[in-house]
């Protein structure tokens, strides 16, 4: 009884999935690795890659504290409240929903050549 | 192209993980092609992890040659030493009966391959979600880092205070910096999809460990429960380390079971090994091994299970310990503490009264959540129930005491971590699914064997 149970409720999950699978998931496989990251990123990755192909090679990149949950309203809050500068899209995490306790203070930055497009981890 | 490079990086995982495996087995161990698979998949991350960490250690910058050269190697090397037998693949003789597959049997089948085929499509689709907040910035991050350094940059690791959790072990980031090199990039749904393998090898597992033992439609049913756990398929898909640790740990137990039950040192020597290879995954493999350690403990003073006890005791004890022993050393080396016995306890009394209600208020909560669970605990706390009025296997509480005392550290750790009691409710919350989901494997099989009477095989 116990294992019908299961069976009844495992169903509605798996229909559920079905229609997560042609709804959303199957669409997705159409599109490209960087419309996919805007999907999950949104506005943030465009930033990024502005950020990537605006600046000088070596340019140095701060990981700032995150002192409390952005304000998502105002139009620059990465900027005030996440980094400054710029830092690799792929290197490291994007959006910073954490809020303290991950990146604690400045204390590293990144180098990255635009021409070679190599990066470089080094202490401040 | 990126999917073939994709494909070949996981066949030169299974290739080396069949010579590992070949290398324990021998020539004439007989196991089924399915299950082969599947443990040469485990090894073979384990190997290639294990191999990524030790070379970055020693010899830098990383590159795939080095990987090959050294993987190409102990191929020949395994290959030499099992002979013809490396080749031979054959099945035991309690696989090798005829199964008919009843419409029930393909119906469960079907359901189990969807869930699969489900999980791999969610992993591929899409890049790693902060929500996976672990997946991303702790397991997903160090990959990245060793495949953009070409090396393990050991002072990074260890001084960046924003470096998250230094003192996780690094076998799976290895795994998937190694996936990396075959890439020759780095693509987040590719790396989501090689660590959702992981669920699909624990469910097939899984099928082969029930097989053994009971009719084909008990042993999908099983699969069946397992495969269809909400938070189990959630979780799949993410790329965290819970599931590849559940494998592990799956593997290990089951196969030391096996031992108990057959008496036969191969699995001993291959669960022992899986264990150890768990310890390298996340740091509550160790906790496990310890559990594990104390339910055979138990088992040898409770019970008379005809094997050599003081051997036995001693390969659970030493063989996983040395397989750990490096991450041990480098831990030491660079006193990458664990934060959760990095301060006095003054009021451990206080400490229970205050913490423990809430913990265990918020794990029942969550546990009876169809959403998360099914009726997946409820199903336990029942065959517990029935275990303990009327046992059918009295060597589950093999399986049983290792969930105790599993359980048992979660809780501790709770109790102990010196944080507030506000940031251990955030982080109780962050880990109510995840903790229960290691133990799902272990409590299941105890169901089976609780209930599944009726479809018992003779051996």
């Amino acid at each position: 009884m116990i294992f019908g149970i299961w069976c009844i409720l495992a169903f509605g999950s798996v229909m559920r999935q079905i229609q997560k699978t042609v709804t959303f998931l199957l669409p997705v496989y159409s599109l490209s690795l960087e419309e996919r990251h805007k999907l999950i990123d949104g506005d943030f990755y465009d930033f990024v890659k502005q950020c990537a192909t605006e600046v000088g090679p070596e340019e140095t990149v701060v990981f700032k504290a995150v002192p409390r949950e952005p304000d998502f309203r105002t139009p620059d809050w990465f900027l005030k409240e996440y980094f400054v500068g710029r830092l690799s899209y792929f290197l490291y995490p994007r959006k910073i929903l954490r809020g303290q306790g991950v990146i604690y203070k400045p204390g590293y930055i990144i180098i990255f050549d635009t021409d070679s497009k190599d990066l470089r981890l080094n202490y401040l | 192209m990126l999917l073939f490079k994709f494909i070949l990086a996981v066949l030169s995982i299974v290739v080396t993980g069949y010579a590992v495996l070949k290398l324990f087995t021998g020539p004439k161990k007989e196991l089924p092609l399915g299950e082969i698979l599947c443990l040469s998949f485990g090894m073979g991350v384990g190997f290639v992890g294990l191999e990524a960490f030790l070379l970055a250690l020693f010899k830098q910058p990383l590159g795939l040659s080095y990987f090959l050269s050294f993987q190409f190697v102990f191929i020949i090397f395994a290959a030499l030493k099992a002979k013809k037998g490396f080749f031979c693949c054959c099945a035991a003789p309690w696989y090798k009966q005829r199964i008919s597959y009843s419409p029930l049997a393909v119906l469960l089948l079907a359901i189990i391959s969807w869930e699969i085929v489900y999980v791999f499509l969610k992993a591929s689709s899409l890049p790693f979600s902060a929500l996976n907040w672990d997946a991303w910035a702790s397991w997903g991050f160090k990959a990245k880092i060793f495949f953009q350094e070409r090396a393990f940059p050991v002072q990074f690791c260890v001084g960046f205070p924003g470096f998250a959790h230094p003192d996780y072990p690094v076998l799976m980031p290895f795994a998937e910096t190694y996936v990396y090199f075959f890439l020759g990039r780095i693509h987040e749904p590719l790396i989501k999809l090689f660590c959702s393998f992981f669920y699909a090898a624990t469910v097939i597992l899984f099928y082969y460990q029930l097989k053994r033992r009971f009719k084909v439609e008990f042993a999908l049913g099983g699969c069946l429960v397992l495969a269809t756990i909400p938070s189990l398929v959630n979780m799949a898909s993410t790329a965290y380390m819970d599931v590849p640790l559940v494998f592990y740990i799956t593997a290990g137990v089951l196969y030391i079971w096996r031992y108990l039950k057959e008496k036969d040192n191969f699995y001993l020597r291959l669960g022992t090994f899986f264990i150890g290879l768990g310890m390298w995954v996340k740091n509550e493999g160790f906790s496990f091994w310890a559990a594990l350690v104390l339910s055979c403990l138990f088992i040898c003073l409770l019970f008379k299970p005809g094997i050599n006890k003081k051997k036995f005791l001693s390969v659970i004890v030493f063989v996983p310990a040395l397989i750990y022993l490096p991450w041990v050393l480098f831990k030491a080396y660079f006193k990458l503490g664990v934060t959760y016995f990095q301060s006095p306890y003054w009021n451990l009394l206080d400490l229970v009264k205050q913490r423990l209600p809430m913990a265990v208020e918020i794990w029942i909560r969550y546990g009876l959540d169809i959403g998360r669970w099914n009726i997946f605990w409820i199903g336990f706390i029942i065959a517990l129930v029935w275990f303990l009025v009327r046992p059918r296997e009295k060597l589950a509480w093999f399986l049983l005491l290792i969930v105790i005392f599993q359980l048992a550290f979660y809780f501790i750790i709770y109790i102990i971590w010196p944080i507030s009691l506000a940031d251990l409710e955030l982080q109780i919350f962050n880990s109510v699914d995840r903790l229960p989901l290691q133990l799902v494997t272990l409590v299941l099989f105890f169901i089976c064997l609780q209930i599944g009477e009726k479809w018992k095989v003779s051996l």
